[in-house]
C-alpha cells in the first residue's frame, strides 16, 4: 500500500475571469494522519479540495487522490467529502437524503443510520433537511462523508457555522475518525482547531503553499526560559556556558537562545551550583505567530 | 448507472414537481371528461342536434384521440419544467457537487439522471392514458354503451408519440437547467421558446415565405410534435388541417431535437467546472 494517499504536484487553477486561486501547489498527504490544510479566507483552499474530488480541473499539474486521478470513480469510492456548504435536497428528510448519497456511493443503507448516529442527527433524522439548522446541515454533511466508510476524509471548514458545543463535537469526531486510522484533510481557517486536531498542516496564501510540516514543528522551539534563585548568580552561570550575547532577563526570569536539547545540561549545572531551579522550559512560538509570519494574515483561533 | 437511476429515482419519486405534474395531468384528463359528458348530456338548444355524436367521441373507443389532445394541450409545458427544475435545481441547492462526489463518473451520473426523466415522462403519459381510459369507461357505463377499445398498436403509437413529445420537450428543459445552471432561467427561456420562436417567429417565417424554398416551420420541435399528434388520432376534425410533416420527418426531428439536448448537456456536465 503507497504511504501517501493525496499527492499533488503544481497544481494551478486560473478561473475564466483571470483570478488565480492556486498556484503552483504540491503538497502530500500520508495514510493514516490528519492534515490541516490552513489559510485565510480566500487563499485557495477550496480550490484545491474541489479540484482533489474532480469538481473542477486544474489548469495545470497533476494530483493522485486514493491511488487515482481526481474524480476517477475509483478515487472517489475511497473518499468521503464535505466540500463548500452541505448540499441536500431540502424536500427530503435527513435520512432520506443519506439513501439517496448511499445509492450513489454504493453504500448499504444500514450504514445510513449508524452515520446519522455517529454525528447525533439520528433524532432528527426524520425531519426535513429544509428545516434543519446550519449546524444539523453541517452534521448531515459529515454524515453523508463518513456513509461509505472512507479510506480519505476530505471535510472542508466542517465547524463552520457550528456552535462552540458543535464546534468541540465536530473536533472530537474529526480526532476519533483521524484515530481510527483513517486519512482527514481537514480545511480551516481557524488555528486552535488545526492545533488541537491535527498531526500535520499545510499553510496556503494567496493561492500557494508557503509550508508543510508537522505542527509541533512548524510551532518551532526557540530557546528557553528559567526560572532560578538567586537570579544573578544563575545569570552568571549561564552566561558563561552560553555566552553573554544569548542570556537575557525578561520579566523576572532568564531567556536563552539555544535549542531545549540542552535543558537537561542546564538543570544539572544550575542545580549542582546549588541554585534553585523553579522553571525550566522550551520556548514555543505560538501557531499564529507562525501563521502571521507566514501570511502576514492575523487569523480569529 | 444503475446506482445514478436508483438514486435519482428515490429523491424524484418525492420531487413536488413531478407529484404535482402526476397529479395534475390525469385530474386535467379527468375534469375534462366530466366537463364534456355534463356538456354533452346537458346541451344547448344550439348543441342538441351533435350531442349524441359528440358523447360517442367519450367512449373507450375513442379514449386515446382525446388523450393524445389534453395530454400535448398541457404536457408540453409540464414537460419542460419537470426538466428544467429537475436538473436546474441540482445546480441551485448545490447538490450537483454532492452528486459529482460520489462514485459514479460525471456521465454515469448524467445518464442515470436522464434514464429517470425518460422513466418520469412515461409515467406522466401513461398517467394520462390512463386517466383517460377510466373517464371513457365511466362516460360509457353510464350511458350503457358496449366497452370497445382501440387496437394494441392504436394505443401504444399513441402513447409512444406522446412520451416522445414530453421527452423532448423536458430534455429542452433539463438542457437549459444545465446551461444556466438554473431552473428558473431554464423555464422562463423555454417559455420564450414555446410562445415566441415556435408561434410568433415560425408563423413569421411562414407569412414572408423565408428562406425561400424551405418550410423551417417544419424544422421545429412544435410543427413537429403537432403533427405527430394529428397523425395518431384516429378520428380527426372533418375539416381539421392537413399534418404539416409525415410521421416519419416528426418522429425524426423530435429525435433529433431530443439528442441534442442529451449531447449539449453531457458535454457541458463533462466539460464544466462546478464550483
Amino acid at each position: 500500500m503507497q504511504q501517501t494517499i493525496i499527492e499533488t504536484h503544481g497544481l494551478t487553477k486560473r478561473y475564466r475571469n483571470g483570478v488565480l486561486a492556486a498556484s503552483g501547489v504540491s503538497m502530500t498527504v500520508r495514510r493514516g494522519e490528519v492534515y490541516g490544510f490552513l489559510g485565510p479566507n480566500g487563499a485557495g483552499k477550496t480550490t484545491v479540495l474541489r479540484m482533489l474530488v474532480g469538481l473542477i480541473r486544474p489548469t495545470a499539474g497533476s494530483a493522485v487522490v486514493a491511488g487515482h486521478p481526481p474524480g476517477d470513480p475509483r478515487g472517489l469510492a475511497a473518499t468521503g467529502c464535505l466540500v463548500d456548504a452541505a448540499a441536500f435536497y431540502p424536500f427530503l428528510s435527513g435520512r432520506e437524503n443519506l439513501r439517496v448519497v448511499a445509492d450513489l456511493a454504493g453504500a448499504p443503507h444500514a450504514q445510513v443510520d449508524a452515520a446519522l448516529s455517529e454525528v447525533d442527527l439520528l433524532g432528527a433524522a426524520g425531519r426535513r433537511f429544509g428545516g434543519y439548522s446550519t449546524g444539523m446541515k453541517q452534521r448531515l454533511g459529515v454524515a453523508a462523508a463518513l456513509l461509505k466508510q472512507p479510506e480519505l476524509l476530505i471535510l472542508d471548514e466542517p465547524t463552520s457555522g457550528l456552535d462552540p458545543q458543535g464546534m468541540a463535537e465536530m473536533r472530537r469526531l474529526v480526532r476519533d475518525v483521524g484515530s481510527r486510522g483513517r486519512t482527514v484533510l481537514l480545511s480551516s481557517h481557524l488555528l486552535g482547531e488545526v492545533e488541537q486536531v491535527c498531526d500535520r498542516v499545510g499553510v496556503i496564501h494567496h493561492g500557494q503553499l508557503v509550508t508543510e510540516s508537522k505542527v509541533a514543528d512548524l510551532r518551532g522551539h526557540h530557546g528557553m526560559v528559567v526560572r532560578a534563585e538567586p537570579q544573578d548568580r544563575a545569570y552568571e552561570l549561564l552566561a558563561r556556558m552560553f555566552g553573554p550575547a544569548l542570556v537575557s532577563r525578561r520579566d523576572g526570569s532568564l531567556s536563552i537562545e539555544a535549542g531545549p536539547e540542552r535543558m537537561q545540561e542546564v538543570n544539572a549545572m544550575l542545580v549542582s551550583a546549588g541554585i534553585g531551579v523553579s522553571e525550566l522550559r522550551p520556548v514555543e512560538t505560538s501557531l499564529e505567530d507562525v501563521f502571521i509570519q507566514l501570511t502576514g494574515e492575523e487569523q480569529g483561533s | 448507472m444503475i446506482a445514478s437511476i436508483r438514486s435519482e429515482w428515490r429523491k424524484t419519486r418525492r420531487r413536488p414537481a413531478f407529484l404535482v405534474s402526476a397529479a395534475l395531468l390525469p385530474a386535467a384528463m379527468l375534469f375534462a371528461y366530466i366537463y364534456l359528458y355534463w356538456s354533452y348530456t346537458h346541451p344547448t338548444a344550439r348543441e342538441a342536434a351533435t350531442a349524441a355524436h359528440d358523447l360517442a367521441g367519450l367512449y373507450p373507443a375513442d379514449f386515446t384521440n382525446n388523450a393524445l389532445q389534453i395530454a400535448f394541450a398541457l404536457g408540453a409545458l409540464v414537460a419542460i419544467v419537470v426538466g428544467a427544475i429537475g436538473f436546474g435545481s441540482e445546480y441551485g441547492w448545490g447538490t450537483i457537487k454532492t452528486l459529482l462526489s460520489q462514485r459514479p463518473g460525471r456521465l454515469a451520473n448524467l445518464a442515470g439522471r436522464l434514464a429517470t426523466l425518460g422513466a418520469c415522462m412515461a409515467i406522466l403519459t401513461l398517467a394520462i392514458f390512463g386517466a383517460s381510459a377510466i373517464g371513457s369507461l365511466a362516460a360509457a357505463l353510464l350511458q350503457g354503451q358496449p366497452i370497445v377499445w382501440p387496437g394494441a398498436s392504436t394505443v401504444a403509437g399513441a402513447v409512444g408519440g406522446i412520451w416522445l413529445i414530453y421527452s423532448t420537450y423536458a430534455l429542452l428543459g433539463a438542457g437549459l437547467g444545465v446551461v444556466f445552471r438554473q431552473a428558473a432561467a431554464a423555464v422562463a427561456i423555454s417559455l420564450i421558446y414555446l410562445v415566441v420562436v415556435e408561434r410568433v417567429v415560425v408563423q413569421r417565417l411562414a407569412d414572408v415565405g423565408w428562406p425561400p424554398g424551405v418550410n423551417a416551420g417544419k424544422l421545429f420541435i412544435g410543427v413537429n410534435a403537432t403533427a405527430l399528434v394529428q397523425l395518431l388520432d384516429t378520428a380527426p376534425a372533418p375539416h381539421a388541417p392537413a399534418p404539416a410533416v409525415g410521421a416519419g420527418q416528426a418522429v425524426l426531428v423530435l429525435s433529433a431535437y431530443a439528442l441534442l439536448f442529451i449531447v449539449v448537456a453531457a458535454g457541458l456536465v463533462w466539460r464544466r467546472d462546478v464550483t
